[in-house]
């Protein structure tokens, strides 16, 4: 129900927006869904005994499953997306005067399909929603059309996150296979994964390949920082707590089946020691105020990964605490940067100089954001800092806890960079902003306060939340201690905290050389432009492959075709040389006799003088003529249905046929009935021929190489039977092969839309 | 056309319709089935189109709108697959609600049924959207 009622709630409006109410109160139906959907979300939590999973298999043969499971980890998603969700939606209802409803109801549709996500008790269903929030995250992000940059955004982000999902499915498909079952809590359940290490290695790799796309981890983060363009409220929800919370919640589920792959460790915690640097480098570097926040998120979720990919159940909490508190944070700032683009219009860096004087609680607020990011005690960032300080101490050596520090140091760093250039340095603002929103101050306020009381009591969000879900993924129960003691992690935490200090302080004498080092960085978006080029250099190829000439596409499909049959049939001859055993046995078909023979002579006729008659028509009628003699032949070979189907398809094809011909202009055709016969060529006499003869063999080959046991039988023996059908081919269309037939008329409707759509554009062209 | 001519075509078209249906309804007992109908109903609709004129037919079937119709048989054809997953019958699972029909004799409802009448209508809509689109932009 949970998940239902958010895409319940984008439906009605999608409804109310098409029966042309514009102005209904969309953005009160979004609070009110997504609170709804909170609501139900915490009941799930506090009433319900969990965990529990119900599941109904609808494809059994596949072992493809749909349903809900709902345990500790889940919840812990499901709590984060719709509590940030819905300060969301009543922060954009403030925020946009009038909210759109394409708006709200893409915002409900990414929120049902996080739901989904989390909830889902089988891999291909996870996948199905995980693409659902692709999509509704394609949409927010481009949600302002008109605007071109957002509208490339909105494509990276669509082409980025896809590729990893391919790589996902992919990924799950062969888990599936390894491990017999796609549904999650039986991966975990201790199945023994197959013993083969290279496709176990291969799994692993295309897995976590989508989740570092989703979570824009280092080299695939380049989708985030355009994605900018968006309305900031979108901003706060996707881009800092839900949509790349995916990522990390596939990594959670998944983490206790494949850990023990040694290549786990290093993907993960690689692609999140990058991150956390690059992103923190980048974040340095940036200028406009939500790019900022874009890298710093980048780099958080560095650190995260680099939890997860020390694969404990210990360094999983810390994860998940983290994941909860950057949440909070991010969400957070992006509210903050919203309000000063409300009151000043300023949303990069330069003209918001001195701005702290005059909106005083929102520099507050922010203040007490950015140092509990950066990891300021007594602030909640502190102890996200000092739990990723305790997991890499525990770990060892000295190069991981050195790169950590490095990492911490840059997030104070650019957290007080951001909090300067947002509401400090620069020109002095133009325009003097109008009384800071109260009523907008609310909700970032609301969260500072919370990372006060978490800074205070950081026990609560840890034991309530994180431990059990930890617990609930990987079956024991880790420790999460919080508190103040002389250690390595307090060492590491004051260690880095100085480093964070001096880097900003000392930043005018760096930041060039930091400008000039990152430079190359941008050769990743190089990269994303490359591939654009190279598709389109691609499609130029087949511009000029399909000039619309019906014989060269003739001559490329048979040469293809023939180029394939010599391949294998060449081989087939040289093995066996000419096969003719069965063709004798079979010769004496059902129904054979002088009628038949007589057919056969017509159907050759009919052929002969299709290629002898010039006018178009004759020759449609002529084909049309050899399309019935082949009916005759099947009504005689004893299938009945084949003949019907095969006169009344006949006749329809004849008419398809000569609808165009009558659209070509009588000029043109006299021309050509008149003029020099189209050439016959060397060449194209020699296509003819060999494909003719090709499509021979085929045919032969084919009845050379019918199966010792023919499938006929057991069809005509069981029809009646299983299916209650005693026409067998109802039966094998309607029963047994009831998912190719649906296929097949998927096929055809496809090819109806592409007649529509030749048509529509001939129509066009003569205007 | 010939005034006979139309009224052939005229008569054609409810014995075409009534062929159709038979073939729907016996799919599973005999000769023919879903497509075969579909096919039948779309050579009887193209008869008018020859004897009437396009333009003629297609303003008095203005309100029919093939696309709907192929779009419709469509979702019918889904449903059916997916019906029986609301009672715990794998997915084209067969469920059959044992009711007789008047004046039809035998007959029972079937999600099978209901797969070959969403094929029908996909065939006679997407043939028809065929025509019509050829003939829009030929004339």
């Amino acid at each position: 129900l949970a998940v239902a009622t958010p895409f319940a709630g984008a439906l009605l409006i999608g409804l109310l927006r098409a029966a042309g109410w514009t102005r209904a109160p969309f953005a009160a139906l979004g609070v009110l869904a997504s609170a709804v959907t909170a609501a139900l979300v915490a009941l799930l939590w506090l009433r319900i005994p969990y965990p529990f999973e119900t599941r109904v298999e609808w494809a059994g043969a596949a072992q493809l499953g749909f349903g809900l499971a709902v345990d500790e980890l889940a919840l812990v998603f499901a709590v984060l997306v719709t509590g940030i969700g819905l300060l969301t939606f009543a922060y954009s209802a403030l925020f946009i005067e009038r909210s759109r409803a394409a708006y709200n109801a893409y915002l409900l549709l990414f929120t049902g399909s996080m739901l989904g996500v989390v909830f889902a008790t089988d891999l291909v269903q996870l996948y199905l929603f995980w693409e659902l929030t692709d999509l509704a995250s394609f949409l927010l992000i481009g949600l302002n059309w008109r605007d071109t940059a957002a509208r490339a955004a909105a494509l990276r982000v669509l082409l980025i996150t896809t590729l990893g999902g391919l790589g996902l499915l992919l990924g799950i498909v062969l888990l599936g296979a390894l491990a017999g079952t796609y549904q999650i809590s039986q991966l975990n359940g201790g199945l023994p994964l197959a013993d083969y290490p290279p496709l176990l290695t291969l799994t692993v790799a295309l897995i976590v390949l989508g989740a570092v796309t989703k979570a824009a981890q280092f080299p695939l983060h380049v989708w985030l920082p355009p994605a900018m363009r968006a309305p900031t409220p979108v901003n706060a929800y996707l881009d800092s707590a839900a949509l790349l919370a995916a990522g990390v919640y596939l990594l959670a589920r998944l983490q206790p089946a494949l850990a023990d792959v040694p290549l786990w460790t290093w993907a993960v915690g690689g692609a999140g020691l990058a991150s956390m640097l690059a992103g923190g480098l980048l974040a340095l570097a940036a200028g406009d105020f939500k790019v900022i926040l874009a890298y710093s998120t980048v780099s958080q979720y560095g650190f995260i990964f680099l939890l997860l990919g020390l694969a404990s159940p210990q360094a999983l909490a810390g994860a998940l605490f983290l994941l909860l508190q950057h949440g909070l944070l991010k969400a957070a700032l992006f509210f903050v940067v919203g309000l000063v683009a409300i009151a000043t219009g300023v949303t990069a860096a330069g003209r918001s100089g001195g701005l702290w004087r005059r909106m005083p609680v929102t520099f507050a607020i922010a203040a007490v954001l950015a140092f509990s990011l950066g990891g300021l005690p007594p602030l909640a960032g502190f102890w996200m800092k000092e739990v990723v300080f305790g997991s890499v101490a525990e770990a060892g050596g000295w190069v991981l806890p050195g790169l950590v520090v490095l990492g911490s140091g840059l997030t104070l760093a650019y957290m007080l960079r951001f909090l300067r250039l947002v509401f400090v340095a620069g020109e002095a603002a133009p325009e003097l902003p109008r009384a800071e929103p109260r009523l907008l101050l609310a909700v970032p306020g609301m969260l500072a306060l919370l990372t006060i009381g978490f800074g205070l009591e950081p026990g609560l969000p840890a034991k309530a939340l994180a431990a059990p879900a930890a617990g609930a993924a990987t079956g024991v129960l880790p420790r999460l201690e919080l508190s103040l003691y002389w250690g390595p992690a307090l060492l590491l935490s004051l260690l880095a905290l100085g480093l964070g200090s001096l880097g900003f302080l000392s930043l005018e004498r760096w930041q060039p050389l930091l400008l000039r080092m990152l430079s190359p960085a941008w050769t990743l978006d190089r990269i994303y432009s490359a591939a654009g080029e190279a598709c389109a250099a691609a499609g130029r190829l087949t511009l000029r492959l399909q000039n619309g000439l019906l014989l060269r596409y003739l001559a490329m499909v048979m040469m293809a075709l023939l180029g394939m049959l010599a391949l294998s049939g060449a081989g087939d001859v040289v093995r066996h040389g000419v096969p003719l055993t069965r063709v004798e046995q079979l010769l004496p078909l059902p129904g054979w006799d002088w009628r038949m023979l007589l057919l056969l002579l017509l159907i050759c006729a009919g052929s002969l003088l299709t290629l002898l008659l010039r006018q178009h028509v004759q020759m449609v009628l002529a084909l049309g003529a050899v399309g019935y003699l082949i009916g005759g032949v099947f009504a005689l070979a004893l299938a009945p249905s084949l003949g019907i189907l095969q006169v009344h398809v006949e006749t329809l094809v004849t008419v398809l046929l000569i609808l165009p011909l009558a659209a070509i202009p009588r000029e043109l055709l006299e021309r050509f009935y008149t003029g020099a016969r189209e050439r016959v060529t060397g060449g194209r006499l020699l296509l003819a021929a060999t494909a003719g003869l090709g499509g021979g063999w085929v045919s032969w080959w084919v009845l050379e190489h019918l199966p010792a046991a023919p499938i006929a039988p057991w069809f005509n023996d069981n029809a009646a039977a299983l299916t209650g059908a005693t026409d067998v081919v109802a039966a094998v269309l309607l029963h047994f092969r009831a998912l190719d037939t649906l296929a097949e008329v998927l096929v055809f409707a496809t090819a109806t839309a592409g007649v529509f759509a030749l048509a529509r554009l001939i129509r066009k062209e003569r205007g | 056309m010939t005034p006979l001519a139309r009224i052939v075509s005229l008569a054609v078209l409810p014995i075409a319709l009534m062929i159709s249906l038979s073939h729907l309804l016996n799919a599973e007992h005999g000769p023919g089935d879903g497509f075969t109908a579909g096919i039948i109903t779309a050579l009887a609709l193209t008869l008018e189109y020859l004897t009437f004129g396009f333009r003629d037919v297609r303003q008095r079937l203005a309100r029919l709108r093939f696309e709907r119709v192929l779009f419709g048989g469509l979702l019918l054809a889904l449903l059916a697959a997916i019906l029986p997953l609301f009672v715990g019958v794998p997915f084209f699972g067969e469920v059959s609600v044992g009711t007789r029909l008047p004046l039809l004799g035998d007959l029972e409802l079937t999600t099978a049924l209901l797969f070959d009448f969403g094929i029908y209508f996909a065939v006679v809509g997407g043939a028809m959207t065929a025509i019509d689109a050829l003939e829009m932009a030929v004339e």
